[in-house]
C-alpha cells in the first residue's frame, strides 16, 4: 500500500511539472497532496496528514482554480475588409508577422492572446464587444485603438517601438469613454 | 461559475452542518485525537468557501471578520501569558486540558477567520472589471 | 499615544519573559523526543502528544506562527485593494 502511494507521488509530481495545461497541473498537485498525506499517515503522523489533506488538497486547489478563473485574456480584434480574408482563410505574410509580434508581447506580459478577425465596422466593435485592442489597417499604417481601461497600453507602445515591423507604421489611439 | 446550479445548492445546504460539526469536533478533541486548532479552523473556513462555490455573492463584512481574528489572537496571547505566569499548572495539573481546549478554540477561530479573509479577498477584490 | 501603549505592552511582556526564564530551569535530557514521549501524558494530561508539544512545551512557536498568519493576511489585504474601493484598510 505504501509503495503504491510512493510511486503515485513520483508520477503525479512529474506529470504536474510536465503537463501543458495549468488546470491539469493543479489537479495533479491535488492528487499529489492526497498521496503524500496518505504516506504521512502510514508513517504514523496523523496530525501532519490531516493538515496536508486539508490545506494542500482542498484549500490550495480551490485557490489555484479561482486564480486560473481570473487569468486574463487579452482580446485583440483585427478589423479586416471583407475581401482581405483570402480564400482558404490564410492571411498575407506581413499580417501574420504582425500577429506574431503581438502574441510575443502577450506571452511576455503573461497574458493569453485571443485574436479575432472581424469584418464588422470599427464603431460596431467598440460598441458591441469586449476588447482590449482593435487593429485597423489602412495604407500601410496600422491604427491601434485601445480600450480606455487598458493598463498595458504604454508597455505595448514601448514594445512596438523596439520591435518595428518592416512594412507597417503604427499609430496609437486611446478610445475616449464618451464615444461609448 | 455564474450559473446557480440547483444540485450544488441543495447538496451544500445538507453538507453545512456536517462541516461545522466536523470542524468543532476536531478543535474540541485536539488534545485527545489527531487534529487541533489549525486543522479544525481550516475545516471551518471551508464553510464559506463552499458558500462561495454555490453562490458567488459577497455577504461578509471583511473588516469585521478581521477584527474578530485580531481579537482571537489577542485573547490567545493573553491566555498563554496568564497560563505561564500564574503557575497554576504546577499545583493543579487538571487545569491543563481545559487550557489546551481553550487555546485550540482560539487558534481555530483565528485560522478560520484568516482563511476566509484570504479566500474572499482573493475571489472578489482582485478582479478588475 | 497608541504607539506608546504598544511599547509599554511589549516592555511588560519582555519583563515577564525575563522573569520567567529564571523561574523554570532547563532540565531536559539530550534526545528531547524520548523525554516528550515518556513524560507528555503525565505532565500535561493530554493523550495527543502533538498538542502537548505545540501548546505546552513550545508555546512560543505557536504564538509566532499565529502572528505570521496575521501578517500574511495583512499582506493579502494590502495587495488586493483595487482602485474603486475606499480607504477603509489604509492606515
Amino acid at each position: 500500500m505504501l509503495e503504491i502511494a510512493l510511486i503515485l507521488i513520483v508520477i503525479t509530481s512529474i506529470t504536474a511539472i510536465q503537463t501543458r495545461y495549468l488546470r491539469q497541473a493543479v489537479l495533479y498537485l491535488g492528487l499529489f497532496s492526497m498521496a503524500i498525506s496518505f504516506v504521512y499517515l502510514m508513517y504514523g503522523a496523523p496530525d501532519v496528514a490531516l493538515a496536508e489533506a486539508i490545506i494542500g488538497s482542498t484549500l490550495s486547489t480551490i485557490l489555484f482554480i479561482v486564480a486560473l478563473q481570473k487569468y486574463k485574456i487579452y482580446t485583440i480584434y483585427y478589423a479586416l475588409q471583407a475581401d482581405e480574408l483570402e480564400e482558404n482563410g490564410q492571411l498575407s505574410i506581413h499580417k501574420q508577422q504582425l500577429i506574431k509580434t503581438l502574441e510575443k508581447f502577450c506571452t511576455k506580459q503573461e497574458l493569453e492572446a485571443q485574436i479575432i478577425y472581424s469584418t464588422e465596422p470599427l464603431e460596431h466593435i467598440i460598441a458591441q464587444h469586449q476588447y482590449a485592442l482593435i487593429l485597423v489597417e489602412k495604407n500601410d499604417v496600422i491604427t491601434i485603438y485601445a480600450h480606455p481601461e487598458n493598463y498595458k497600453f504604454d508597455s505595448l507602445k514601448q514594445f512596438l517601438e523596439i520591435e518595428a515591423h518592416p512594412r507597417y507604421h503604427y499609430e496609437f489611439l486611446k478610445v475616449e469613454e464618451d464615444i461609448l | 461559475m455564474n450559473d446557480h446550479s440547483q444540485l450544488l445548492n441543495r447538496s451544500m445546504g445538507i453538507i453545512y452542518p456536517f462541516i461545522i460539526l466536523f470542524g468543532l469536533y476536531m478543535i474540541a478533541n485536539g488534545h485527545v485525537s489527531p487534529g487541533g486548532g489549525f486543522q479544525g479552523g481550516a475545516v471551518l473556513s471551508a464553510i464559506f468557501i463552499a458558500k462561495y462555490l454555490s453562490q458567488p455573492i459577497m455577504f461578509l463584512d471583511l473588516a469585521r471578520v478581521q477584527t474578530l481574528e485580531k481579537t482571537a489572537l489577542l485573547a490567545l496571547l493573553i491566555l498563554v501569558t496568564l497560563f505561564i505566569t500564574l503557575n497554576v499548572y504546577q499545583t493543579f495539573i487538571q487545569v491543563i486540558p481545559y487550557y489546551l481546549i481553550l487555546a485550540n478554540l482560539l487558534i481555530g477561530l483565528k485560522v478560520a477567520c484568516g482563511m476566509t479573509i484570504i479566500f474572499y479577498r482573493f475571489a472578489f477584490y482582485e478582479s478588475r472589471e | 499615544m497608541r504607539r506608546s501603549y504598544i511599547g509599554l505592552f511589549i516592555f511588560f511582556i519582555a519583563l515577564v519573559v525575563i522573569y520567567q526564564n529564571n523561574l523554570i530551569p532547563l532540565s531536559v535530557t539530550k534526545p528531547i523526543s524520548e523525554y516528550v514521549i515518556k513524560n507528555a501524558y503525565t505532565e500535561t494530561g493530554a493523550p495527543n502528544a502533538v498538542t502537548a508539544i505545540y501548546l505546552f512545551y513550545r508555546y512560543y512557536d505557536t504564538l509566532f506562527e499565529a502572528l505570521m498568519l496575521l501578517f500574511s493576511i495583512i499582506a493579502v489585504i494590502y495587495m488586493s485593494v483595487h482602485e474603486h474601493e475606499g480607504d477603509r484598510y489604509d492606515e
